[in-house]
This record gives structure tokens, sequence and C-alpha cells, in this order.
């Protein structure tokens, strides 16, 4: 009896940890699907696809090096923070990744040139940009991931406010247009 | 703490009250004044030392015309020239200011120059506590073979080799005149150089 | 008895205590914030290693400049906001990288990046003791978020416990804010270059 009351904080503990462990090895939910038309509110961002094609050229007006090919996927992007800011770089990834490279390269529609960074609450057209080996197979229904974080006023270690737990959101199906010849 | 106690409460109370032991208790909670600073120091040590090295504390006045030892070199400021705005590759901005270019004639003396030199900081400074940095022109430099001081480190540099250290400036106008330089390095700071302009 | 009730209301009250110091803390970006110099238009505000001087703003929904032999034009879904101010060093040779246009529900807006090749830009300019620069910060910002907002220099989050300048932009008139269709930059009076 004086053992469980003077352990009863270490039994909890335990038992705490224990149950954590347990739920940790459930299997995950399968990712869903977004439908492609409205917008998608993926934490940081609002983004509604538009269009995907394959291209020679990437938006600002240059040509592909030579033996590799662009993947250029349009959208409207809408920064929801409430401060100017460029971390659109991990908003979409390939899935599966089909030899291009991790990052797609942002680009402003409206200036044909690099995106910078969003300013809050401000709609922009621009277009995600993935080169990747000629010869690597671009399936005719593209599958992207949109990934999200979620917004905490204090996080756990500094008591910082900020975006945190990048996670998936789900998945996108985009029909690719094809390449026009050049 | 309590109102009455009863004379034996002394020996058989969870905390023992004789005098010995409670001037230890004091001494110790006295100590503590002492040990909190001390271990904040000790853990900060490596900061203050980054923080020393970084400060230009100590001023040491080289007068007009004269050599001196510093950083592993004999140091002589040569000129203080005001650039002509034209040909100096000046990047004339808003039309203000005046280029100033500052050249030492440095003799090595010690053979670790690269390591002594490191950060280097010439700047100008006057009277009233203004300090401005180096920049550089695009223009050509005034003399054959002269260099900033930072890139006097980038290879070693023998004992006896003699350098024409040169750095470039803008400055107000009416400072141009009465501007001082000054050098300090990682391997003297938190002293550093002031030479005077002599008449 | 009262003797109880006396250390329980010790406990009470070391409790309450206790509770109010940890609501009552603030959050870490506001402990480590950045100690703001405030001021309106026209006046000098001094932070710790520059003065700044706004004198005017225009709003304009288009902008256009020569940069590097050719010639842009800038389109935007809101506003330009051109803020033409005078920055001047107070004893060192220093830049100011960032500016900010907070607006009047604190939304921030940083100086536009899309702007390379027009020289009088403020943002990242370097300063002279002695020699003040005018020139312009240019940022993009909504329409809504033109009244009452807020001059903010330099970036609050990287300068923890330093000094920034808060500048007040005002309400302006109460009647419709005076937008150009399109601004052309190198035509712009006041900036010297």
């Amino acid at each position: 009896m004086v053992w469980l009351t003077t352990g009863v904080g270490g039994f909890l503990a335990a038992g705490l940890v224990l149950v954590m462990t347990i739920a940790s090895y459930r299997t995950d939910q399968p990712v869903p699907k977004l439908p492609l038309g409205p917008p998608i509110e993926a934490g940081e961002w609002r983004v509604v696809p538009l269009s995907a094609r394959i291209a020679t050229t990437t938006p600002d007006g240059r040509k592909v090096r030579d033996g590799q090919k662009a993947l250029v996927v349009e959208m409207e992007l809408t920064n929801r923070t409430a401060a100017s800011s460029n971390s659109f770089g991990r908003l979409l990834t390939l899935d599966p990744s089909v030899g291009a490279e991790d990052r797609p390269t942002y680009m402003l529609l409206r200036d044909q040139d690099l995106l910078w960074e969003v300013h809050p609450d401000m709609t922009e057209r621009v277009a995600a940009v993935w080169t990747m080996p000629q010869g690597a197979a671009v399936p005719p229904v593209l599958t992207l991931a949109v990934h999200t974080s979620d917004y905490k006023r204090r996080d756990n270690l500094w008591g910082m406010s900020g975006w945190y737990n990048p996670h998936v959101l789900g998945t996108l199906d985009m029909p690719v247009q094809a390449a026009d010849p050049a | 703490m309590t109102t009455a106690e009863p004379p034996d409460e002394a020996a058989t109370a969870l905390v023992p009250t004789d005098s010995g032991e409670r001037r230890w208790r004091r001494l110790s909670l006295w100590g503590l004044l002492l040990a909190l600073p001390v271990t904040f120091l000790l853990a900060a040590r490596g900061h203050l030392e980054d923080w020393w090295q970084a400060q230009e504390l100590f001023e040491q006045s080289v007068p007009a015309g004269s050599e001196i030892r510093f950083a592993g070199a004999d140091w002589r400021l040569e000129t203080v020239e005001v650039l002509p705005l034209e040909q100096s590759g000046w990047p004339r901005r808003q039309g203000q200011g005046t280029p100033v270019r500052v050249r030492f004639a440095v003799t090595v003396r010690d053979p670790g120059i690269d390591v002594l030199w490191r950060r280097c900081r010439v700047s100008l400074r006057d009277d009233q506590g203004h300090r401005w940095s180096a920049g550089s022109f695009g223009g050509p430099r005034s003399t054959e073979g002269s260099m900033t001081c930072g890139a006097a480190t980038l290879e070693p540099r023998a004992p006896g080799t003699v350098l024409q250290i040169e750095q470039d400036f803008t400055v107000p106008n009416d400072a141009a005149a009465t501007v001082e330089p000054t050098v300090s390095m990682d391997g003297e700071r938190p002293w550093y150089l002031r030479f005077r302009r002599g008449g | 008895m009262m003797r109880w009730l006396g250390r329980l209301a010790a406990l009470l009250v070391a409790a309450l205590l206790l509770l109010a110091m940890q609501w009552t803390t603030p959050v870490y970006d506001e402990m480590v914030a950045a100690i703001p110099s405030g001021g309106q238009i026209g006046d000098t505000v001094a932070a710790r290693k520059f003065t700044i001087k706004v004198e005017t703003i225009q709003f304009a929904r288009q902008l256009r400049f020569e940069a590097y032999g050719k010639e842009e034009v800038r389109d935007t879904s809101g506003l330009w906001a051109i803020v033409t101010a005078t920055l001047a060093a107070r004893s060192e040779t220093m830049t100011v990288n960032d500016a900010y246009w907070e607006g009047p529900t604190g939304l921030l807006y940083s100086h536009s990046n899309r702007l390379a090749g027009v020289r009088p830009l403020l943002a990242g300019a370097l300063l002279q003791p002695g020699l003040p620069r005018r020139g312009w910060f240019i940022f993009e910002i909504r329409e809504d978020q033109a009244r009452g907002a807020t001059f903010v220099a330099p970036n609050a989050g990287l300068a923890p416990l330093d000094s920034i300048v808060r500048v007040r932009l005002g309400a302006g008139g109460a009647g419709a804010l005076p937008i150009l269709d399109s601004l052309d930059l190198d035509r712009m009076p006041g900036a010297i270059e």
C-alpha cells in the first residue's frame, strides 16, 4: 500500500508510455483524395490547382537544359498567414516521384520570373516547375501530395508561435496535358 | 514558526535547530549569491571570450609618420588620399560624399600573418565617434600590387615581405580631412591601432 | 484549528499567486520582441543604429520603370504603396535590410522583391554616417490595408531586444484614397539618383 502511494507518479508515467507505444503501432488512416476544382486549405496556403503540362520552356521563357523536360503545374496560391511568406517550397510533392528533383521551382506568372514570396491574403497565379530527364516516365494522370501544417500559438519547446507538425493533407490527381511539339 | 514550543522539541523536531547547524545553513544561502553568478560566468565563458575578441576597446595611438609593430608586422600609414570622383570607379550613390583611399606599408615580421590577421577591420573614425567601414570601389588600384587587408590573409606571407594594404571608404566631404584610420584584427583585438594624422 | 485554517489559507494564496503568474507569463515572442521607437509621418524616429523620417506615401495600381536597359511593368492584385523616406546611419556604416508595412489588422507585408534594378530603393542600401539617403520603400499590399498602417523596420523577428522603428502612417482622409493608375518610377520626383 505504501509502495503504491509513494510510487503512483512512476506507475502513471509507465502506464502512459505503454498506452502510447501501443497506440503508435496502429495502422495510419489512408491518405484522403482531394477533389480537383475547389480551393484546398493547406495550413499556410490555399491552393487551387489549375493545370499540369510537360514543356520544354519554363514560364520565364528560358529553355530547359538539353536532355531534360519540365513539368509545369499552374495554380492559384493564397497566403493564409499574417505575414509575407516564402514557405511554398514544400507545399506540393510528386507522389510517386518520377525522377524529378525534390522541390520544384516556383514562378510568378504575372512577372514570368521567380516567385520570391506571397503576401498575406493576396492571391497570385503561380507555376511549380519540376525539371527531370527527358526519358523520365510521367503518367497521364499525375498524383500530387499536398502538404500542410498546423498553427500553434505556443509550441512545446520555446513557446513560440508558428506552423508546426508538417504532414500530408491528401493527394490530388491531375491529368497532364501533352507536351506541345517544340 | 509555531507559537509555543516545548523545551525538548528541538531534539525531536524534523529539522535540527542547534546553532552550529543554523550558522552553516545561513552561510550556504549566502554562498549561493556567489555560486550562481560564478556558474553563469563559467557556462558563458565561450560567449564572453567571443565577445571580448570582437570588441575594439583599447586604442593604441600611432603618431603621424611613425611605424609600429602590430599583429606580427610593422605598420606605417603611407597616405590618406581623396580620390577623384571620375576615374576611381567610385559607385556614385546619390552624388554625395567623398571617396577616400587609405594605404599602409606593412612589413611582415611573423610567418603566421594569415592567422593573426583574421577578421581584419580597417575603418575611418573621427573625433565624434563616427566610424566608416571599408567598401570596395570597382575601379583600378592606384598602386601596383596593392591589396586589401583581407586579401593579404589568403596566403601565408614570408617575413620581410612588404605589403601595400589599401582600403577605400566613402565619407562626408567635411570629414575627409580629419578622419583617422584604425586597424584591428583577431590577433590583437581588443587592442586596435589608430593612426594620427599630423599637420 | 486556527493554525490549520491559517496554513490552508497560506497554501491557497500561494497557489493563486502561482496560477496568476503562470497565466500572465508573456509568450516567448513577446519576451524577446524588439523594443520599438514610435513616431508619425514627418518625425525623425531614432533606432539604435539609424534614424528614419518618413515623408510621403503614394499608391498606384501599376509601376513602370527601366532596369538593365529594359522597360518593366509591374502589376498587382492589390496596391503598390511607395513610401518616400530619409534614412541616416547614426554612428557606423550599416544597412537596413528589411522593412514591413503592418496593416491596421496586423498583417505584415514585407518590402517587394519584384523591383530589382530600381536604384533609389532603400532596403539593403549602404548607409554611411553623415550621409543621409532619401529613397523609397515599396510594398505590395491589399487595398483594405492602406489606411491606418504602420511602417516597421528592420525585421522585428531578427532583432530580439534590439530597437526597431514603428512609424504610424495615418488613417488618411475620409475620402477615397488617391490611387494612381500607373506610376513611372523614373519620372517620380524626390529621390536623388
